[in-house]
C-alpha cells in the first residue's frame, strides 16, 4: 500500500517536471539560470586570471539573461489569447523578438569578424599598417595564457560550449513545438554564442598544443558568415510576419494546385496569403458556377485539403478566408429563325421561311433568355438593334444575309427547339400533353 | 464492359455532358471500339416537327429532315469529342442498360441510370480518385456497388465504402462500425466480397455523421472522390438521398435506376 503511495507520488513528480521542462516558460527559466551560471563563472575566473576577454564574455552573458527575460514576458504577452481588439491575438509581438535578436546577430557577426580580420592582420604587420592608413581598426589583443590558468579556461570554455550547444537545441525544439518564434530566434542567438567559443577554444588550443594561434582567425571568419547567415534568416522572417509578406511561392503553388484538385472549382482568380504568428492566413477567392447548396460542400472539401497541407508544412494552425463568384457571364445574343405551327416552333431552313425570330441571350454561352418576335420586315436592321452575331437556320448550308456583312449566318444541327435550349422543357412537356 | 450513352443538347450544359461522355467512353476504351460498345449518343426523334418543316417546303419529307439532322447532330459530336465517325453511334431511344452521361435526367428519370457530370467536362481531369460507393442497410446498394466495381477495376481506381449510422443507445463502444446493424453490416460484408473477386483496392469509412447527405459529400470530398455511385431505392417514397445529394453534390454522380423501375 505504502510502496503504492510512493509510486503514485513519484508518477506526480516526473509529470510535473516533465510539464516543466516541455512549458516554454520552465525552458526560459533554465536559459535564464544557465546565463546566471556561465556569467557568474566567467566574470569571477576571468577576474582572477586577469582575462578580460573571459571576463567581457561574462558580461555579455549578463544581457542574454536579459535577453531571455524579455522573451518570457514576450510568450506571456503572446499566449494572451485573441479578443475583440486583437482578433488574431498578439502572436506577432514574438516577430518583434525575432526581428531584434536578428539585428543583434548581425551586429555581433560584423564585430567577431572585424575581431578575426584584426588577428589576421597581426600575422602581416606591413599590411595591417596599410590598412591601418585607410580603415580605422581596433587593436589587436592577442591571447595572454599561462600554463597555470590554461586547465581553467580549458575547463571554463569546454562546460561553456556543451551548455550553449545543448540548451540552444532544447530551446529551438520546444520553441518549434510551441509555435514560438521568439524562443527559436533566442535558441539560434544561444547556439551562435556556442559557435563562438568553439573558436576561441580553438585558439587557445591552437596557441598551446601546437604554437598555431593564428588558426583561431580564419575559422572566427567563417563562424562570422554563420551567424550572419543566422541573423539575417531570423531578421528577414520576422520582418517578412510583420510586414505580412506571403507565406511563399512554392506554398502559394500548391495551395492553387490543390483547390483546382476540388471538382466543382473554376480558377482561382485571387489568392492573398500571409502569416500571423505561426498561423498562416489565407484568402481566396474562387470561381464556380455552382450554387449555394453545392457551394458549402466545395468550401468544406477545400478548407479540408488546404488546412492539411498548411499544418502538415510547419503552420500550427491556418485561418481561411474563402470567397466563391461566378465567372464573367460572357454575354452575348444570338438568334434563330423559326417557323411557329399550332403553337409549336422549329428552327426554320432559312431567313425567307421563318415566320419568327427568337432572340437568345447567353451567359458562357448558356441560353439564359428567349424573345420570340415575329419576322421584321427589315431583318439586317431588327438584328443589327438588337446587336445579334449569329444568326442559326436549320439547313447544312445557309445563305448569308443581304446587306448583313456584321451578321453571321450559321447552320443550327437540329431543328428541335428544346434541344437547342430554346424552351422551357417542363413548358414544353405540359404543351405537348395538353 | 460499362456501355456509356449520351443524351444530344445543343446546349452549354449538353456540351459539358457530351464532353464528360466522350471523356470517360475513351478512358474506358481506349483508342479502339468495338462495334458493340460505341459511344451512344441518343438523340430524340420530333417527326411532327419535321412534318412542319416538311409542310413549309423544306428539304423534301419528313424522313429527308430527320436524316439532315442526323447527318449534322453526328458531325457535331465528331467534331466536338474529336471521335472518329465509327466510334459513335446515333440512336433514336435510350439504351436502358447503358450509363446515361446527362445534366437533366438524373432529375427527372428514375428508372434510367444516369451520370449526372456535375459540370465536369472529365471524369479524371483534375487528377485521380477513389469511386465512393454509399451503403446502407439494403441491398439496393448492390447494383451500384458492381457498377461501381466495374468502373474501377477498367479505370483502376481505388473504390470507398461509406456507411453512417446511428449511434446505439447504452452502447459505449467509440468505434462507429461496432453501431452498424446486423443487415448493414451484411451487406458490408457482401461489398467486400465483391470487391475482392473484382480485384479491386477497397477500404470502407464508417461514421456517425449528423446528416447522411452531408456525411457522405464530406467523406467524398476529405478523399477527393472522383466519382459517387448510388443507387435508388423503390421503397423509399419521401427524402430520397440520391435526390439531396444530386441537389448539392459538386462530384459527379450516377444515380442507379431502381432495379424494379428499371426501363425496359
Amino acid at each position: 500500500m505504502n510502496l503504492s503511495k510512493t509510486q503514485t507520488h513519484n508518477r506526480g513528480i516526473f509529470s510535473r517536471l516533465a510539464g516543466f521542462l516541455t512549458n516554454p516558460f520552465g525552458v526560459m527559466s533554465l536559459v535564464v539560470l544557465m546565463y546566471a551560471v556561465k556569467a557568474v563563472l566567467k566574470i569571477t575566473v576571468g577576474s582572477q586570471i586577469n582575462s578580460p576577454m573571459i571576463e567581457c564574455d561574462g558580461f555579455h552573458n549578463l544581457a542574454d539573461i536579459l535577453e531571455a527575460l524579455a522573451v518570457i514576458i514576450v510568450i506571456w504577452v503572446a499566449k494572451k489569447p485573441a479578443s475583440s481588439a486583437y482578433p488574431f491575438g498578439r502572436k506577432n509581438v514574438e516577430f518583434f523578438t525575432s526581428l531584434a535578436i536578428g539585428a543583434a546577430l548581425l551586429v555581433m557577426s560584423v564585430q567577431f569578424a572585424l575581431k578575426s580580420a584584426v588577428g589576421l592582420l597581426s600575422f602581416a604587420p606591413g599590411l595591417d599598417q596599410a590598412v591601418r592608413a585607410l580603415v580605422p581598426l581596433p587593436e589587436h589583443q592577442p591571447l595572454l595564457m599561462s600554463s597555470s590558468t590554461l586547465p581553467w579556461v580549458l575547463a571554463l570554455t569546454i562546460g561553456s560550449i556543451v551548455l550553449s550547444l545543448a540548451v540552444s537545441r532544447y530551446q529551438i525544439a520546444i520553441g518549434k513545438r510551441g509555435g514560438h518564434a521568439s524562443m527559436v530566434a533566442d535558441g539560434e542567438e544561444t547556439a551562435s554564442d556556442g559557435r563562438i567559443e568553439i573558436i576561441t577554444l580553438v585558439g587557445v588550443v591552437g596557441e598551446y598544443l601546437f604554437n598555431a594561434p593564428w588558426l583561431e582567425y580564419p575559422l572566427g571568419l567563417l563562424v562570422a558568415f554563420a551567424i550572419a547567415h543566422t541573423g539575417w534568416g531570423l531578421f528577414q522572417s520576422g520582418a517578412r510576419v510583420l510586414l505580412q509578406h506571403s507565406i511563399g511561392k512554392e506554398h502559394e503553388e500548391e495551395i492553387r494546385k490543390r483547390c483546382l484538385a476540388a471538382a466543382g472549382v473554376g480558377q482561382i482568380s485571387s489568392l492573398k496569403t500571409f502569416q500571423i504568428g505561426s498561423t498562416a492566413v489565407c484568402i481566396l477567392t474562387i470561381t464556380t458556377e455552382h450554387r449555394t447548396g453545392t457551394i458549402a460542400q466545395l468550401k468544406y472539401g477545400i478548407e479540408y485539403h488546404l488546412t492539411q497541407y498548411l499544418l502538415d508544412n510547419g503552420f500550427r494552425d491556418c485561418e481561411l478566408n474563402l470567397k466563391f463568384e461566378k465567372p464573367e457571364p460572357g454575354r452575348r445574343r444570338i438568334a434563330y429563325a423559326v417557323v411557329e405551327k399550332d403553337n409549336c416552333f422549329v428552327v426554320a431552313p432559312s431567313v425567307e421561311l421563318s415566320s419568327h425570330i427568337i432572340v437568345c441571350d447567353l451567359e458562357n454561352g448558356m441560353v439564359v433568355r428567349t424573345k420570340q418576335e415575329e419576322k421584321p420586315a427589315a431583318m439586317v436592321a431588327f438584328l443589327e438593334n438588337k446587336r445579334v452575331r449569329n444568326l442559326y437556320v436549320f439547313s447544312p448550308a445557309p445563305r448569308p444575309l443581304d446587306g448583313g456583312e456584321n451578321i453571321a449566318v450559321l447552320s443550327s444541327t437540329s431543328y428541335q427547339v428544346d434541344l437547342l435550349g430554346l424552351t422551357d422543357t417542363r413548358f414544353q412537356s405540359q404543351n405537348r400533353n395538353n | 464492359m460499362t456501355k456509356i450513352s449520351c443524351v444530344y443538347n445543343r446546349t452549354a450544359s449538353g456540351r459539358l455532358s457530351l464532353a464528360f461522355a466522350a471523356d470517360l467512353w475513351k478512358s474506358l476504351n481506349g483508342n479502339g471500339s468495338s462495334a458493340s460498345n460505341q459511344l451512344q449518343i441518343f438523340l430524340q426523334v420530333d417527326e411532327s416537327g419535321a412534318a412542319i418543316l416538311s409542310g413549309i417546303g423544306a428539304a423534301g419529307d419528313p424522313g429527308k429532315i430527320v436524316g439532315i439532322e442526323q447527318t449534322l447532330v453526328e458531325a457535331d459530336v465528331a467534331c466536338k469529342t474529336l471521335l472518329p465517325s465509327q466510334s459513335i453511334a446515333l440512336c433514336t431511344t435510350i439504351d436502358s442498360d447503358a450509363v446515361i452521361v446527362d445534366h437533366n435526367l438524373a432529375f427527372q428519370r428514375h428508372d434510367l441510370t444516369v451520370l449526372y457530370p456535375c459540370r465536369e467536362n472529365t471524369l479524371l481531369g483534375r487528377g485521380a480518385g477513389p469511386i465512393m460507393v454509399p451503403f446502407g442497410d439494403g441491398d439496393s446498394v448492390l447494383s451500384a456497388a458492381a457498377l461501381a466495381f466495374e468502373l474501377a477495376r477498367e479505370l483502376q481506381l481505388p473504390v470507398v465504402l461509406y456507411h453512417t449510422t446511428w449511434t446505439v443507445q447504452g452502447l459505449s463502444s467509440a468505434e462507429p462500425q461496432d453501431h452498424m446493424c446486423q443487415s448493414a453490416q451484411a451487406v458490408l460484408a457482401t461489398l467486400l466480397k465483391m470487391a475482392t473477386a473484382a480485384g479491386v483496392q477497397c477500404t470502407t469509412v464508417v461514421e456517425t455523421a449528423d446528416d447522411v447527405v452531408e456525411g457522405l459529400l464530406q467523406c467524398a470530398l476529405r478523399h477527393s472522390a472522383r466519382l459517387i455511385v448510388m443507387s435508388r431505392s423503390y421503397k423509399t417514397t419521401v427524402g430520397c438521398y440520391v435526390d439531396q445529394t444530386l441537389r448539392q453534390t459538386p462530384i459527379p454522380l450516377v444515380a442507379l435506376a431502381s432495379p424494379k423501375r428499371k426501363a425496359s
